[in-house]
């Protein structure tokens, strides 16, 4: 995955959509999908969220309050999907970086608001594509196959 | 919850953290912030800024140009509303270690802060001829205009015993001219002015102190807030905006001419202390020209006008354990103010309080604050009670206030 952990600055500036995903306090997951994430000049990811009263925005208050990680899915045009785990360090409310991106957010759509933007530390990288999934499995976890996945080729009848 | 046996500084903190693992570390170190206060260091004051952070301010508890910082800021967004105090016995520090402005708190770097930034509209002068500092005063996302700057409670001395409203007002009258109303038309422009700075505010707050007189109780108070929100709504169009009047107990009638006749969303009236004989004590005033019960009611009745999660009780959190008369444990004090806000909240008004700090110029500023572990028990009951009795809270939370560890934890 070290590829992955130097690849995805190059996605997220490329602009490619993303999933970001947090949990509540019970555990339930709400999602965002976004196609304006950034990485900053300190390497964080960097999420623009619009909505104030949105579930995402209070799960990610929750995930930066009690250091819980949170998710974001986006499409490695070589490597597949990879998840990009982190946790939420600051949440910027107000100040010159803010009113420069609530400016930003009006010009891409003219009735658009901002609540927050959202700075994560991105920890892992993780590869969730079907080859990798299939190798983790397989390598950690041999006994949960099917049986007819270990069978010797059988001669036409 | 016991007697308060909990430690100094850092130790302290943590003991609270242990025993409230589901309060987060930065509302708590915000309240604990709030109650000890802060003291910079040289070289903290040495990265202010005045073309970026606000150093001088006005409003209705500060008159202030000594170039300190306005207040902080935390990484969540979370506002400390917090001043250096000459009486306080173990401030947080705020330092620079490592190029980072942080809070310091018996040697332990503890959090990075920020300090607030200034509006634009601070450096702007009315038409006449008037610094607009001078007419609003800014936090990170409100804008707040104090028509009255003085409170009529005190002209018999009955003005509520940890308010400083009337000292700021005659300290500032005398060293900075300081005056009693603001003008009407350079409310208007500086309103105008400030929205211009798109993003910047979320809200439109209003204060003052209490003004009795009229035919009824309050009406010139009514009739002040009425005109002040007119000229205000001229930059809406006339229509409802996001925006909070924090005002006297009105009336019914009063509460309707106020709703239908201006643009505001929101209503809070700070009954203070949640007990009637209390009340009685530490706002002599109020308790005189309406009574307890009288204001609790008519804080209810408001919420047939402006609707459940539009109008709230504050509360000076803490003041109900003030000396000779206030409660003799933090337990039987907790139990008492919960109880009475469960009433309110049963009824659709939510509770607010922010911390109490026995400020220079109140009757009570040699009186000791409450410990960290009342605050956070405090914060988490009305919080509590609001998600149970399903009461929003966002007309008085993080970003339109920031005042109260309580509407904090609202935002999850």
């Amino acid at each position: 995955m070290g590829q992955a952990m130097q690849n995805w600055k190059e996605l997220i500036r490329a602009g490619v959509p993303a999933v970001l995903t947090a949990s509540d306090g019970a555990g339930e997951a709400s999602l965002a999908y976004t196609a304006e994430l950034e990485v900053d000049a300190d390497g964080f990811l960097v999420y623009p969220e619009g909505f104030e009263s949105s579930q995402i925005n209070k799960n990610l208050v929750r995930s930066l309050w009690f250091d819980r990680r949170i998710s974001v899915l986006v499409l490695d045009p070589e490597l597949g999907p990879l998840e990009l785990r982190g946790i939420p360090r600051r949440a910027i409310i107000s100040g010159k970086r803010f009113e420069q991106a609530y400016r930003a957010a009006q010009n891409a759509h003219p009735d658009a608001d901002l609540s927050t933007l959202w700075l994560i530390e991105v920890q892992e990288v993780v590869s969730r594509s079907r080859e990798s999934r299939q190798r983790d499995q397989d390598s950690c976890h041999p006994i949960v196959a099917h049986l007819d996945r270990f069978a010797v080729a059988q001669a036409s009848a | 919850m016991s007697q308060p046996t909990e430690g100094r500084g850092a130790s302290a903190r943590k003991q609270v953290q242990e025993e409230f693992p589901d309060v987060a570390k930065l509302i708590i170190l915000k309240a604990d912030v709030q109650r000890r206060t802060v003291r910079y260091t040289p070289q903290a004051l040495a990265t202010v800024d005045p073309a970026i952070h606000p150093v001088n301010g006005r409003w209705i508890y500060t008159e202030k140009a000594d170039f300190s910082p306005e207040s902080l800021l935390l990484r969540d967004g979370t506002s400390i509303l917090t001043a250096p105090l000459a009486t306080a016995e173990d401030p947080y520090l705020v330092d620079v270690v490592d190029g980072r402005t942080v809070l310091v708190d018996h040697g332990e770097v503890v959090e990075e802060v920020e300090f607030w930034t200034k509006p634009d509209f601070y450096d702007k002068f009315t038409t006449s001829g008037k610094p607009m500092w001078h007419i609003a005063h800014a936090r990170p996302q409100r804008i707040e205009f104090n028509p009255y700057s003085n409170c009529r409670f005190w002209d018999n001395g009955k003005g509520c015993k940890f308010c400083g409203i009337a000292s700021t007002y005659t300290r500032g009258k005398r060293e900075a001219s300081k005056p009693l109303h603001l003008d009407l038309r350079d409310i208007a422009e500086t309103m105008q002015e400030a929205l211009k700075q798109k993003g910047r505010f979320t809200s439109v707050f209003l204060t003052g102190g209490s003004i009795p007189q009229g035919a009824e109780v309050f009406d010139d108070e009514v009739d002040l807030y009425v005109d002040v929100l007119q000229a205000i709504g001229e930059s809406f169009g006339g229509r409802k905006f996001p925006s909070q009047l924090l005002g006297s107990a009105f009336s019914l009638k009063q509460v309707e001419r106020l709703y239908s006749r201006t643009g505001i969303m929101s209503y809070t009236s700070d009954i203070e202390v949640l007990d009637p004989e209390l009340f009685s004590w530490i706002c002599p005033g109020k308790s005189e020209w309406v009574g307890y019960d009288r204001w609790k009611q008519r804080i209810v009745d408001a919420v047939g006008i402006f609707g459940k999660g539009f109008v709230t009780a504050g509360l000076v959190g803490g003041v109900e354990l003030a000396k000779p008369h206030g409660f003799a444990s933090e337990d039987e004090a907790l139990k008492a103010t919960l109880g009475e806000a469960e009433g309110l909240a049963q009824k659709g008004v939510g509770s607010v309080a922010c911390v109490w700090v026995p400020y220079r110029g109140t009757v009570f500023q040699k009186q000791k604050v409450p410990s960290l572990r009342y605050y956070v028990a405090l914060a988490r009951g009305l919080q509590n009670l609001r998600n149970q009795y399903r009461i929003s809270i966002e007309m008085d939370n993080y970003r339109r206030c920031g005042n109260h560890p309580d509407s904090d934890l609202g935002r999850i």
